[in-house]
């Protein structure tokens, strides 16, 4: 088994809900990707241990068999110099909740779930809480402290405020100098092309990008079918009324055109898009993430 | 375009409801807060189109809302709808005159079968859909074929089954409203009534017929009005057609007791004919027996076109009798030689009828306010004159009772005759020279009246006016103020009744008395009376002097007082007690005020029958049988008129109950059988008017063609060619209802289109 970064579930506690989500999220995950293609990548060689019933067998050091005759199975340790930046979106947009957890809990449980384990792959991560302006920002780091950080900001923050991100993005790109991969988790209900020119900028300067694009199934699907106020998360007094059911085919030809063309731009910019709805499972991220990563290698 | 069903337009304010639903919808809304706004932005375009549609489905919703009710208030017009179903099925009522002019004619051939054979051969020009219903006109309409129906065959036989005898008269009007009501139900496009009798104009523009023809022209009524036609059946009858009828037989009193002498008085009318010749037979009926033929009276006396008929007869058992007067003017048709000519077409006139109360004898009460110690009381003498000591079976029972000693057992216990019978309780109280009543007396007096006692005051010099004048003002019981006793008490300036006075019934025999009569009695002296002002109070007869009041009259409760400004005795000075008239005068007035304890027998159409129960007798038990009755029906108090019975309530008075059965609605004899099988008899008097058979002229049918669309056809044979064929109006909520299918249809297709669009 690869060494791994100890956290003290007591220490975890303190953290709530967040930080015991996100360590069940990642070992489940883990345990689950037992058999994946995953497996073994990022590690290199540490120990021997003693053979167990139930270790698999292809770990077996056979030449340690064949010296001593006994089962030994090969221990790996981690390596790793990956920089992560989680860029997450706390703007107002972001507390939209329909039947699920609102778009902000759920990119809550992404950014903890992705600095647990990329901490546990002992790859550093960084975290900026942002609306307009930078709430909290974290520098990467690879140590369990600084896990706890993360799960302590992102358990404090709450959505709100105006989505304007591509200033702050652009600054992000001059103030993160050293290349890494930055992740961003947003619903990006934003100027477009503002939003594509930062990213570009990210792109820019080297860095590496996953955009989750992530949307509530009712902003996708717009099921309403009665007289509807919709007030404006983002702009206090702002307030439409309408019958949905005459607005659906409209609002849904803005909302995929929208989605549409996000996706080719960032695509241009070769951006890793991935869009997530609140009720997929949110270890769906973790797999996107492993699996980008594995492809790297 | 107008509706059948108007008042369900009221519906078209449920056109609203699409608005409504939309305004409400509006109202009623859920909130959310909502970050991806930017995707709700629409364009202008987008907006007026979705404004358009929601505008369009909301008129098509309304128009189709709209249409639906219009549809259901079943429009029709007579312009632009083309008539689809060729000739409209017609639905007829048949209005047939019911009344006694219909039995006018020569047997088998009255107006009245003359109806029914019309009626046959129009139903025969009928064609299959057509529908039929017949109604009896009659002062209530009969409905013979209550509803609409195709079954001919089944009209023919109610035709010549169930008509009703031919008496009274009837009420168009009433009838007319009742067919209108039977086509309310009719599916045809055409609607006629048609009335068929005689066009006697009583009964069709008389005055109060004309009232009833209004109210039936101001009736709202639902769908164009039908057709009316009045169809004379009898087109024939000759202007002046040859008709005997009967008068009303009038006796001199209403009460008489056994074997006394009652005179009948009564007249022929003859119409039609310039000669009078004995009728073949004329004859009194007592209770439906012959007792009289009356062949030998009147010969060739006529006079403005009546015959006088008088008899007279006395009755030999107390009851309620029940004298009919019958004239037959023609010979039986098995008598008669050929070419006889009929001297009556209209036989339905040939007969009057009178019921008379007969008693005992007429118990008295007689009450004397004078020294009971003096020889000679008048008392006596009054009792002498109405019930004389060596009459075995006098026609008036008196007890004599002096002022102290009377009170209320006299008024209840039944008077003993000279052969020790007990008899029935007074009916008639004497108040003679009575000083004063005290407050029980004056209790009982006026509880006597109430109760439909009769009480004649004759006032003497022992009256006290004070104390009579507070009975005239308190109670109202007497009808006039004693002011003071006027004249010198001699013959010079004696005052006499005035002769032109005597129209009051129990005065009107003294109108022609030559020798002795009444107006030839003189008075000395006599009480100065001043009348109560009351709708109840009339003065009866006066006295030459001043014209004072001689006898004063009220009814009070339901009997009656009379009061006298004199002594009916020879007390002062008067020939009163010496003349012929002397006996007549106390007679008469006692059968007067005696007659009004039974209750009236002799009654007006429409009125009530009344029949008095002795508190401690059953109220159940009773039957009545009108004259259309075959047969007795029960009189129950409390149910409902129905075929099987008679309804009737009881009145509950403190000595005795009255019956009372509401609407004696048929004129002729109506027989009321009491508990213990007795047989009491009232006669309801028709209106004579209906033997009038003058028919409607020119003018007549113009002043009801103002109030009331008619068509007036005295040939009968052509009415059916002049039926219009057409529909009078055609009916097209159809077209409607394929409205609102192809409003549905569009409706359901937009709605779909525009769901599709949206989704």
């Amino acid at each position: 088994m690869p060494a791994s970064i100890h956290f003290d579930p007591t220490s975890l506690a303190k953290y709530g809900r967040l930080a015991l989500v996100a360590r069940q999220l990642v070992e489940g995950f883990l345990t689950g990707v037992h058999k994946s293609p995953y497996k073994g990548f990022s590690v290199e060689f540490a120990e021997h241990r003693q053979y167990y019933p139930g270790d698999e067998i292809r770990h077996i050091d056979w030449r340690a068999f064949g010296k001593t005759d006994r089962y030994f199975i090969k221990e790996y340790e981690e390596e790793t110099n990956l920089k992560a930046h989680l860029l997450v979106d706390a703007s107002g947009s972001m507390a939209y909740k329909g039947k699920t957890a609102s778009k902000f809990e759920y990119a809550q449980y992404i950014a903890a779930s992705l600095a647990y384990l990329m901490l546990h792959q002992r790859d550093a991560v960084g975290l900026a809480l942002h609306d307009t302006k930078v709430r909290a920002m974290l520098p990467p780091k690879a140590n369990s402290k600084h896990l706890l950080q993360i799960l302590r900001i992102l358990q404090e923050a709450k959505p709100g405020g105006e989505t304007s991100m591509a200033p702050l993005w652009h600054r992000m790109a001059d103030q993160i100098t050293r290349r890494g991969l930055v992740i961003v988790l947003s619903d990006c209900f934003d100027d477009l092309p503002g939003l594509v020119r930062a990213i570009k900028h990210f792109r820019h300067r080297r860095h590496e990008m996953m955009l989750f694009h992530i949307l509530a199934p009712e902003e996708i699907e717009f099921p309403f079918k009665r007289w509807t106020q919709f007030r404006n998360l983002e702009v206090a007094g702002h307030k439409l009324l309408v019958d949905p059911q005459q607005l659906r085919k409209e609002y849904r030809k803005n909302f995929d055109a929208f989605c549409k063309e996000l996706r080719a731009q960032v695509g241009q910019a070769q951006v890793d898009y991935y869009q997530l709805r609140t009720d997929d499972p949110v270890d769906k991220a973790l797999g996107i993430y492993l699996t980008r990563r594995h492809h790297q290698r | 375009m107008s509706f059948f069903n108007a008042a369900i337009l009221i519906g078209l304010v449920a056109v609203a409801i699409p608005p409504i639903i939309h305004l409400l919808n509006r109202r009623r809304y859920d909130v959310i807060d909502w970050g991806a706004m930017q995707f709700l932005q629409i364009s202008e375009i987008t907006r007026r189109r979705l404004l358009i549609e929601e505008l369009l489905l909301m008129l098509l919703r309304m128009g189709l809302i709209a249409i639906l009710v219009f549809a259901v208030a079943a429009p029709y017009t007579d312009r632009w709808i083309p008539d689809i179903n060729g000739r409209p099925s017609r639905d007829i009522v048949l209005v047939v005159d019911g009344s006694a002019s219909m039995s006018f004619g020569a047997p088998g051939e009255s107006a009245q079968k003359k109806a029914i054979d019309w009626a046959e051969r129009f139903m025969q020009e009928l064609h299959a859909g057509d529908t039929v219903a017949v109604i009896v006109a009659r002062r209530d309409p009969i409905l013979l074929v209550p509803k609409l129906t195709p079954d001919l065959e089944g009209v023919r036989k109610k035709l010549h089954g169930d008509l009703p005898p031919l008496t009274g008269g009837c009420d168009w009007p009433a009838a007319v409203k009742a067919a209108q009501r039977i086509l309310a139900d009719g599916q045809g496009g055409k609607r006629d009534i048609i009335l068929l009798g005689d066009s006697q104009k009583f009964g069709l523009v008389d005055q109060t017929t004309m009232k009833g023809w209004k109210t039936t022209a101001e009736r709202v009524q639902d769908g164009p009005p039908p057709s009316l036609w009045v169809v004379n059946v009898d087109a024939g009858r000759p202007e002046k057609a040859p008709n005997w009828s009967v008068k009303e037989l009038v006796p001199t009193r209403n009460l008489v007791a056994v074997n006394e002498k009652v005179v009948f008085r009564s007249a022929l009318q003859l119409n039609g004919m310039d000669e009078y010749k004995r009728p073949h037979k004329m004859k009194v009926r007592v209770n439906d027996e012959d007792v009289l033929t009356l062949d030998e009276q009147h010969e060739g006396r006529v006079d403005g076109g009546q015959v006088p008929v008088e008899f007279s007869y006395k009755f030999a058992k107390p009851g309620s009798y029940l004298v009919s007067l019958i004239v037959e003017p023609d010979p039986p048709e098995k008598e008669r030689k050929a070419g006889y000519k009929l001297k009556d077409l209209l036989p339905a006139d040939n007969r009057t009828d009178f019921v008379i109360e007969v008693v005992e004898a007429v118990p008295i009460v007689l009450v004397d306010g004078s020294d009971p110690d003096a020889k000679k009381r008048p008392s006596d003498f009054l009792r002498d004159n109405l019930s004389p000591a060596k009459d075995d079976t006098p026609a008036f029972l008196v007890h004599v009772v002096s002022s102290r000693e009377f009170d209320s057992r006299h008024l209840k216990a039944g008077l003993k005759d000279v052969r020790g019978r007990i008899l029935e309780a007074p009916r008639v109280l004497i108040l003679a020279n009575v000083p004063s009543l005290n407050s029980d007396q004056k209790r009982i007096v006026e509880q006597f009246v109430k109760d439909g006692g009769g009480l004649l005051v004759a006032l003497g010099d022992k009256c006290e006016p004070e104390s009579w004048n507070k009975l005239a003002t308190t109670t109202g019981l007497l009808p006039a103020q004693l002011v003071h006793v006027a004249g010198e008490d001699k013959l010079e300036g004696a005052a006499r009744p005035v002769l032109g006075g005597f129209v009051h019934p129990a005065l009107e025999m003294f109108r022609n008395l030559k020798i002795g009569g009444l107006d030839t009695a003189w008075f000395g002296r006599w009480w100065r009376l001043t009348p109560v002002k009351s709708d109840d109070t009339v003065i009866i007869s006066r006295l030459t002097r001043d014209e004072v009041p001689f006898l004063i009259e009220k009814k009070y409760g339901e009997g009656r007082v009379i009061v006298c400004a004199t002594p009916l005795d020879n007390s002062w000075r008067t020939n009163l007690t010496d003349l012929v008239s002397y006996v007549p005068l106390l007679q008469e007035l006692t059968y007067y005020l005696g007659v009004m304890r039974r209750g009236e027998m002799n009654v007006a159409l429409d009125r009530q029958l009344l029949y008095r129960i002795p508190a401690d007798a059953s109220n159940e038990g009773y039957q009545l049988q009108g004259p259309l009755d075959p047969k007795p029906k029960p009189l129950t108090p409390g149910a409902i008129d129905v075929p099987e019975v008679y309804s009737a309530r009881i009145v509950q008075y403190p000595h005795y109950n009255v019956l009372v059965h509401e609407g004696l609605n048929e004129p002729g004899v109506w027989k009321l059988i009491t508990p213990d099988k007795q047989t009491v008899h009232y006669v309801v008097q028709g209106d004579l008017r209906e033997f009038d058979l003058t028919p409607m002229g020119k003018e007549d049918k113009e002043k009801l063609r103002e109030i009331v669309p008619v068509s007036f056809e005295d040939k009968p044979e052509l009415l059916y060619e002049k039926l219009p064929e057409k529909n009078d109006f055609q009916e097209f909520w159809w077209i409607l209802l394929l409205g609102v299918v192809v409003l549905l249809c569009g409706e359901v297709w937009f709605t779909r289109k525009i769901v599709r669009g949206r989704a």
